[in-house]
């Protein structure tokens, strides 16, 4: 029971489920609640995105867009073909997927810079098509009149019907994630971050594996953002831009998602509640924003629980006697180094 | 694996290269080179520096695209390759400058390697440790390298020379046919230099094996078969003995001077 | 269908944007090649340079604005460097990031200091109004631009080319241990890099302001050209900066005529079907950023 549990769902897994499970006992009291799901929205969408990110060491900066295809795919489905909730949440996944795997053609033989670049400018397409075709998109006015239908007997229009749905796929999301994440699949994408020219010489064809992960990761863009435009009621340009790309990217960064599976939630959690008070405070937050953008890539780039991993751990030693290595299981482990059944840190 | 003693002639070449060309902009590194190991046994590749060995093995490895010539493995033309291919044919290398999964622990560097693991690299769902094949063969080198005990241990956290080992060993683990090694005993100390001659030994026996070395006392005592290159251009070839007596060579290390027989001992 | 007239002016427009757009990008380019750094903030830079043209000109007039709001841009430049450099050699995408906050932080500086209102600056008195030559009818402050732009990418031509300092900088891109062995002080190369290629952003946008009104965000709208041109130019080629430029604007300028809202589109699809013909660019060298 012990290992199978390891490998679904190891125990701060489980902690993280039950807090969000308990979480709408106590938002609605402070008229939270949508924020907790847009939590969980965005918590798919940059677990999803961390895959590129912090596993496979691809800096795509473009990945708003598929975001909100996503939301697009899903309202022109449920408005033109056939309503409902079902189909159009699996058309803006496997959409937003046939998407990405279009996009990831020209990327995938791309590392660093030039990827980063051609990711960007991929994206600001996506963006600039939204306003183009604007018939079907509506434009700047954004694709309303989504609806939240029934499931299951529960409204989901009301808030907090609609946060467990969220929490639904928010679930289902992570244990699919971290089965991905310690498969033989998630050792060769970690092998590619930390050395691509070996991982080609050990046999893998690393242009196909990078250009897999980015299209995964694009699917679940695709899923978050026809959930956003669920809990929205309507699709809107504005998670497409550059601006929003850099967010989630930024997300990832201030929870530690080069050193944890964790990690993007946390960023997720950190990043909205600052957003929102920060907002709050001061009509030029987009100021501190910047600033704080800054700050966390000079003094902390790898992150909240990057930090928590470093002090927890003896500084760089390099001791060569068979008790480090009993030393060395007993340290936090990095992300790259815990086989599925090691305890996570 | 061979049935015919090493360097014995009259077998296939398992590897042979001929009219080899490379040059940077205008400068050219490998000047029509002609190469040819039987398989089995130890070979060494030696020569000043820059007379182009380690680009030699990138075009060997398909790290670089070769300007002009062909290259066979076992017969086959595999000049157009790219390297993970040649990996799968049974090429594989070590590299000069380490270049390991540093975050990764010694297990898992090897385990990546491995043929059983590389066949479902697209497995999204079976957790990795429970790829028994690959967990057993991989534990196996690790074992075989000398590194036992330390299958937890971060690469990152190992000794320079236990780097070293594990470097080769990414490179066994493929079950390769033709091993190429760029400049092994690099920096080791006493002991892992030891490990690391047995086990060049040990597996001379059972694949072939061509190391760039500069470490003389290595080249003359393990290898059986040398190749010198300088400036781009094999300049002679044959058995230890010969090669360490050879005027060409000793000219090309050590000038015009006539000074007895390049003889480095590695501490 | 266009008259002939239509048609030349907006092959003109094209090209003269597209001048414009070889300079934004050859400033950018700079600074990628040198330092992997992609500067987002290239394009707030651009920005700044004719906000700060606005400020100057009452008091130095057009050229001495032309002159002294690039420094400043400069200046700017360079205390963003000072952040930039402590991501050196770490994974090139924090230095991205970085540039990123600091665009972020940069424009709603320029909202702060000057409102979001939209402002119009008006060309200098000896280029006002048109150009007559024969049927054809242009712009004079166009002409200029034009003008300016092609002496400042000479001279940033001669200065790779032909000093010293470009040879340097062109081989700090190439191999930054060399550089230093060779008694470099690699930081301050560094350094004077990226606030040259901020100083190319400031005069652009110095000489590019009187053609639009000028509001916080076409910095913005700026930085996305310069990306397409490095990526269809190739990274670190001169020329192709300029050639992809050139093509950029004026495909841009005449897809105008035929298609005026998706004029921005048509420069992906440039993008798209370059990167199919050639991965690397027109004039792309193979880097270490691929395979």
């Amino acid at each position: 029971m012990g290992t199978v549990l390891a490998r679904w769902a190891p125990p701060p897994m489980l902690a993280m489920f039950a807090l969000f499970l308990l979480l709408p006992t106590v938002l609605p009291r402070f008229g939270y609640t949508y924020l907790g799901t847009e939590v969980m929205i965005f918590a798919i969408f940059a677990l999803g995105y961390n895959l590129l990110l912090g596993y496979t060491g691809l800096p795509a900066f473009g990945h708003g867009a598929f975001f909100g295809i996503g939301g697009y795919l899903l309202g022109m489905t449920q408005k033109w073909t056939t309503g409902g909730l079902a189909l159009p949440l699996v058309a803006a996944t496997a959409g937003t997927l046939l998407f990405g795997a279009a996009v990831a053609l020209f990327v995938a033989r791309r590392r660093g810079i030039y990827f980063s670049l051609l990711t960007i400018a991929f994206g600001v397409m996506f963006w600039f098509m939204v306003f183009v075709f604007d018939t079907w998109t509506g434009g700047e006015d954004g694709l309303t009149g989504i609806n939240r239908l029934a499931l299951l007997g529960y409204a989901l229009r009301d808030n907090v019907p609609f946060y467990y749905f969220v929490y639904a796929w928010f679930v289902g999301v992570t244990l699919v994630l971290w089965r991905i994440v310690n498969s033989p699949f998630g050792q060769v994408i970690r092998a590619i971050r930390q050395s691509e020219s070996r991982a080609r010489a050990v046999g893998y064809d690393t242009a196909r594996y990078k250009w897999a992960v980015f299209t995964l990761s694009c699917g679940f863009a695709g899923l978050a953002g026809g959930l956003y435009a669920l809990a929205r009621f309507g699709a809107f340009a504005e998670p497409m831009s550059l601006s929003q790309s850099g967010n989630v990217v930024l997300m990832c960064l201030i929870g530690g998602g080069f050193a944890s599976f964790y990690g993007p939630v946390l960023g997720v959690v950190v990043f909205l509640v600052l957003r929102d008070v920060l907002s709050t405070l001061t009509d030029h937050w987009m100021l501190a924003y910047g600033v704080l953008f800054m700050a966390v890539i000079l003094f902390m780039p790898e992150g909240i629980l990057g930090v928590v991993r470093r002090l927890r751990q003896p500084a760089g030693f390099h001791d060569t006697g068979a008790a480090h290595a009993a030393r060395a299981e007993e340290a936090a482990p990095p992300l790259h180094s815990r086989a599925p059944g090691e305890r996570e840190r | 694996m061979t049935d015919t003693p090493p360097g014995s002639p009259g077998s296939t070449p398992v590897l042979e290269t001929r009219g080899l060309r490379k040059a940077f902009g205008g400068h050219v590194v490998l000047d029509g080179v002609d190469l040819s190991f039987e398989p089995g046994g130890l070979s060494a590749l030696i020569g000043p520096n820059g007379a182009g060995k380690t680009t030699c093995f990138n075009l060997l490895t398909g790290f670089l695209a070769a300007d002009g010539g062909e290259i066979r493995f076992k017969g086959q033309d595999v000049t157009r390759l790219p390297p993970h291919r040649r990996a799968r044919l049974g090429i594989c290398r070590s590299f000069q400058i380490l270049n390991l999964f540093d975050d990764d622990t010694v297990l898992e560097n090897v385990r990546v390697a491995v043929p059983s693991m590389r066949a479902r690299g697209f497995d999204c769902w079976t957790p990795a440790g429970a790829v028994s094949a690959a967990e057993d063969r991989a534990a196996r080198i690790v074992r075989l390298i000398g590194l036992g005990g330390r299958e937890r241990v971060a690469a990152r956290y190992l000794s320079y020379g236990q780097r070293r080992l594990l470097e080769i060993g990414l490179a066994l683990a493929g079950e390769p046919e033709l091993l190429l090694l760029d400049e092994p005993t690099s920096g080791l100390g006493m002991r892992p230099m030891e490990t690391l001659r047995e086990l060049v030994q040990q597996l001379s026996a059972r694949l072939t094996i061509v190391v760039i070395e500069h470490d003389m006392d290595f080249v003359l005592t393990l290898s059986h078969h040398v190749t010198v290159l300088h400036r781009g251009r094999v300049i002679a070839e044959g058995p230890p003995a010969a090669i360490r007596d050879h005027p060409e060579v000793r000219e090309a290390y050590l000038g015009r001077l006539g000074a007895p027989a390049p003889r480095e001992a590695r501490g | 269908m266009p008259g002939v007239a239509e048609l030349v002016t907006q092959l003109l427009n094209g090209l003269v944007l597209g001048l414009l757009y070889a300079l934004i990008a050859l400033g950018f380019m700079l600074i990628l090649g040198t330092m992997e750094v992609i500067n987002f903030a290239h394009g707030v830079l651009f920005a700044l340079g004719g906000y700060f043209a606005l400020a100057l000109q009452p008091h130095v007039g057009w050229w001495g604005a032309l002159l002294l709001a690039p420094l400043g841009v400069g200046l700017v430049g360079f205390g963003l460097e000072r952040g930039v450099r402590r991501t050196y050699g770490k994974d090139p995408l924090f230095g991205l990031l970085f540039t990123f906050g600091a665009a972020l932080a940069l424009e709603e500086v320029i909202r702060i200091v000057w409102t979001p209102r939209g402002y119009t600056i008006s060309a200098p008195a000896f280029v006002a109004g048109r150009f007559q030559w024969g049927f054809l009818v242009y712009s004079r402050y166009r002409i200029l631009v034009a003008v300016l732009a092609l002496v400042l990418l000479g001279l940033v031509w001669w200065f790779l080319e032909r000093t010293p300092y470009g040879a340097i900088m062109k081989a700090g891109a190439h191999d930054g241990e060399m550089v230093r062995a060779l008694g470099i002080d690699l930081g301050r190369l560094r350094s004077l890099v990226f606030s040259l290629g901020t100083v190319l952003a400031g005069v652009a946008g110095v000489i590019a302001a009187p053609m639009w009104s000028l509001k916080p965000t076409i910095g913005a709208e700026a930085v996305m050209p310069a990306f397409i041109v490095v990526v269809i130019g190739g990274i670190g080629s001169f020329w192709g900066a300029v050639l992809g430029g050139l093509l950029l604007g004026t495909v841009s300028g005449l897809s105008n005529l035929v298609v005026p809202r998706g004029s921005i589109l048509v420069m992906y699809v440039l993008m798209a079907v370059v990167l199919l013909w050639r991965p690397r660019g027109l004039m792309g060298q193979k880097s270490v950023l691929e395979l």
